[in-house]
C-alpha cells in the first residue's frame, strides 16, 4: 500500500476576543497532529464533541486554514502537493480528488437547486464535461446510489433523510475521487438508514477504488467501517491502532473509557452499571497542563499533571500513554 | 401626468435601494472584517437621523425652478438614500448566517468561486427575501412621498399626486363638508395592501417548497 496523504504536526488555533477590552485569547483546537493514510484503507477518527475531529477534517480538506504544520497529498501519479501551501486558484485541480460528504442532510443541499444541478455542479465547476455527457454521468451516479433517473428534477425536500445523505455522496463521488472525507456521514441518520448508507459506502468503496477519513462519535459505526481507528481528545490523538487491537485492547484511559460507554445490547453481558467518565471535557481556552486527560483520568498521577506524555510504537502502531503506564496495563 | 410615473418612479427608487443594499451588504456580509464593521456604523448613523427633518431639509434645498419630473426623482433618490440601509441589514445578514452553512462549504469545497457561489448558491436562498423587502419597499416609498406631498414639501400643488391631493384635506371643516377629499387617503390604503399582497404572491413563487 501506498501513502495517500499524510498530516505532519499539524496545529489549529482559533484567536477569540471575550470583551471589547479583553486581550485575544489563543484556543488550540488542534496540538502536533501527524497522520498517515494509505491508499485503500479506512481510518477513523473518533472522540467526544468538541476534541477536534470535525476541525482536523476540515484543515485536511483546507476548508479552514491550519495555523501549523503540513498536509501532503500523494497522487499517484507522483509529486507530492502539500495543501496547505497552495491557494485558493492552486488548490482547485486537487479538490477533484479530495471530497468531503457532510454530517447534515438537511443543510448540505441547497434547497435551491435541483437534484440534477447539486450533483453536476462539480463537473461544471472543473469543466469536466458537458451536455449529453454530464447529463449521462450525473444521472449514473445518482444511480449509483439508488437515486431513479426520473427524480432528479426534484429539490431536495422532496427527499427522506437517506436520500439526502446519498445525494450528497453521489456529489461527492461524481469527480471520481481519491479520497473522501466523511465528517459524521451517517449520525443525523436512523439506525436503519444508518446501515444502508454505511453498505453503500462500502460497496462505492469497492467499486471507485476509494480511499474513506471516517469521522464518527458513534464507536458502532466505527467498528463496522473502519479498518483503523484515531482516538483524538482535546485536540490531541491519543491513540492509532488497527480497529481490533484497540477494540480488545484499549491502551490510552481514554480510549479504554470510551469503549466502556459503549451499550451492549445482551443483558447477560452487561455487568452492572458503567463506569462513566468523570466530569466534563474540559474548556479549550482552559486546556490542563500536562497530560491533557489527567483531570478524568483515573490513573491521574503526580506526573500526569505537569508532564505531557508523548506518543510512541505499541507493536508497530502508534499509541500514546500516560506519563506513567498504570500497573495492571503491563 | 405626475400619476403616469409615480409607482415607476417608486419602483426606480426600490430598484436603486435594492442595488445599493445588495452590492454593500453583499459585500459586507461575505468578506466582514473592518469593512463590515466600517459599513454598520455609517448604516447605524444614517438610520440614526430623524427621517423626516431629513426630507424636509433636503427637498428644501431642491431649486425651485426645476421641473415636476425632475423634483420627483431627486425625491426618489433621496429617498433612496436612506431606503438602501434597511435592506443592505437585510441581505447582509443572510449572507451572515448562510456564509457558514453546510451547502455553501460544499460549494467552496467543489471550487467555485466566490462570484459563483454568491451568485449561483447564496443569492438564490435569500431572493424571496428580497423580494419581500422590495415589495414592502415600495409601499414604504409611496408613503413617504405622499406624506412630502402632504406637508407641501414635495409635489407642489399644479401637479396631481395623492399628496398634493390629501392637502386639501387638512383642514376639519373642508373634510366636514366635503368627505370625498378623504379619496385619495383611501387610495394610497389600497395601494399599498395590494402591494403587500403582491409581495407575498411574489415570495411564495420563488419559494422551491411550494413547488
Amino acid at each position: 500500500m501506498s501513502t495517500l496523504l499524510s498530516v505532519e504536526n499539524l496545529s489549529k488555533h482559533f484567536t477569540v476576543k471575550s470583551g471589547l477590552f479583553a486581550p485575544m485569547r489563543q484556543l488550540d483546537a488542534l496540538t502536533d497532529i501527524n497522520l498517515t493514510v494509505e491508499a485503500g484503507e479506512t481510518p477513523a477518527i473518533v472522540g467526544e464533541s468538541g476534541c477536534g475531529k470535525t476541525t482536523l477534517g476540515r484543515c485536511i480538506i483546507n476548508a479552514q486554514p491550519s495555523s501549523a504544520g503540513r498536509v501532503v497529498y500523494h497522487p499517484k501519479a507522483g509529486g507530492d502537493v502539500e495543501l496547505t501551501a497552495l491557494n485558493k486558484r492552486q488548490i482547485k485541480p486537487w479538490r477533484q480528488d479530495i471530497r468531503m460528504i457532510f454530517q447534515d442532510p438537511m443543510s448540505s443541499l441547497n434547497p435551491n437547486m435541483r437534484v440534477f444541478d447539486i450533483v453536476a455542479e462539480p463537473l461544471r465547476i472543473h469543466k469536466v464535461c458537458k451536455g449529453r455527457e454530464l447529463e449521462d454521468r450525473v444521472v449514473s451516479t445518482l444511480a449509483k446510489v439508488g437515486i431513479p433517473a426520473d427524480a432528479v428534477g426534484r429539490y431536495p425536500h422532496a427527499f427522506s433523510g437517506g436520500q439526502r445523505q446519498r445525494i450528497g455522496i453521489a456529489r461527492a463521488l461524481v469527480l471520481d475521487p481519491k479520497l473522501v472525507i466523511a465528517d459524521e456521514a451517517v449520525s443525523a441518520l436512523d439506525v436503519s438508514i444508518q446501515a444502508q448508507v454505511l453498505n453503500l459506502l462500502e460497496d462505492l468503496k469497492a467499486e471507485f477504488g476509494l480511499t474513506y477519513i471516517f469521522i464518527s462519535h458513534d464507536l458502532g459505526v466505527v467498528n463496522y467501517i473502519a479498518d483503523r481507528v484515531v482516538v483524538m481528545y482535546l485536540g490531541h490523538v491519543v491513540e492509532n491502532a488497527p480497529t481490533e487491537m484497540l477494540f480488545e485492547r484499549p491502551r490510552h484511559p481514554y480510549t479504554e473509557v470510551l469503549l466502556e460507554a459503549l451499550p451492549i445490547a445482551d443483558p447477560t453481558r452487561r455487568k452492572g452499571r458503567k463506569t462513566e467518565v468523570r466530569g466534563e471535557i474540559p474548556y479549550l481556552g482552559n486546556r490542563p497542563v500536562g497530560c491533557p486527560f489527567h483531570t478524568r483520568c483515573k490513573y491521574a498521577e503526580d506526573r500526569c499533571r505537569t508532564e505531557k506524555p508523548a506518543l510512541r510504537k505499541i507493536n508497530g502502531s502508534a499509541r500514546k500513554r500516560p506519563a506513567t503506564l498504570p500497573k495492571h496495563w503491563i | 401626468m405626475a400619476r403616469g410615473f409615480r409607482c415607476p418612479s417608486a419602483l426606480a427608487g426600490v430598484t436603486l435601494s435594492l442595488f445599493f443594499g445588495i452590492i454593500i451588504g453583499g459585500f459586507s456580509g461575505y468578506y466582514g472584517g473592518w469593512f463590515d464593521s466600517a459599513v454598520m456604523r455609517v448604516i447605524e448613523f444614517i438610520r440614526s437621523m430623524p427621517t423626516i427633518p431629513l426630507w424636509l431639509g433636503l427637498a428644501a434645498a431642491m431649486p425651485k425652478d426645476w421641473s415636476a419630473l425632475q423634483t420627483y426623482f431627486a425625491i426618489t433618490l433621496i429617498l433612496s438614500l436612506i431606503g438602501w440601509t434597511e435592506l443592505a441589514r437585510v441581505v447582509r445578514g443572510r449572507f451572515l448566517s448562510l456564509r457558514t452553512e453546510d451547502f455553501v462549504t460544499a460549494a467552496q469545497l467543489d471550487g467555485a468561486s466566490d462570484w459563483r457561489i454568491i451568485t449561483r448558491h447564496m443569492v438564490p436562498s435569500f431572493m424571496s427575501h428580497i423580494i419581500a423587502a422590495a415589495t414592502l419597499a415600495v409601499p414604504g416609498m409611496i408613503l413617504a412621498e405622499t406624506a412630502l406631498s402632504f406637508l407641501g414639501l414635495g409635489l407642489q400643488a399644479p401637479i396631481v399626486s395623492w399628496g398634493t391631493l390629501l392637502q386639501d384635506a387638512q383642514n376639519i371643516r373642508t373634510l366636514a363638508s366635503a368627505p370625498r377629499l378623504l379619496v385619495p387617503g383611501l387610495c394610497v390604503v389600497i395601494v399599498i395592501l395590494s402591494l403587500n399582497f403582491f409581495g407575498d404572491g411574489l415570495r411564495d413563487a420563488a419559494d422551491p417548497h411550494g413547488r
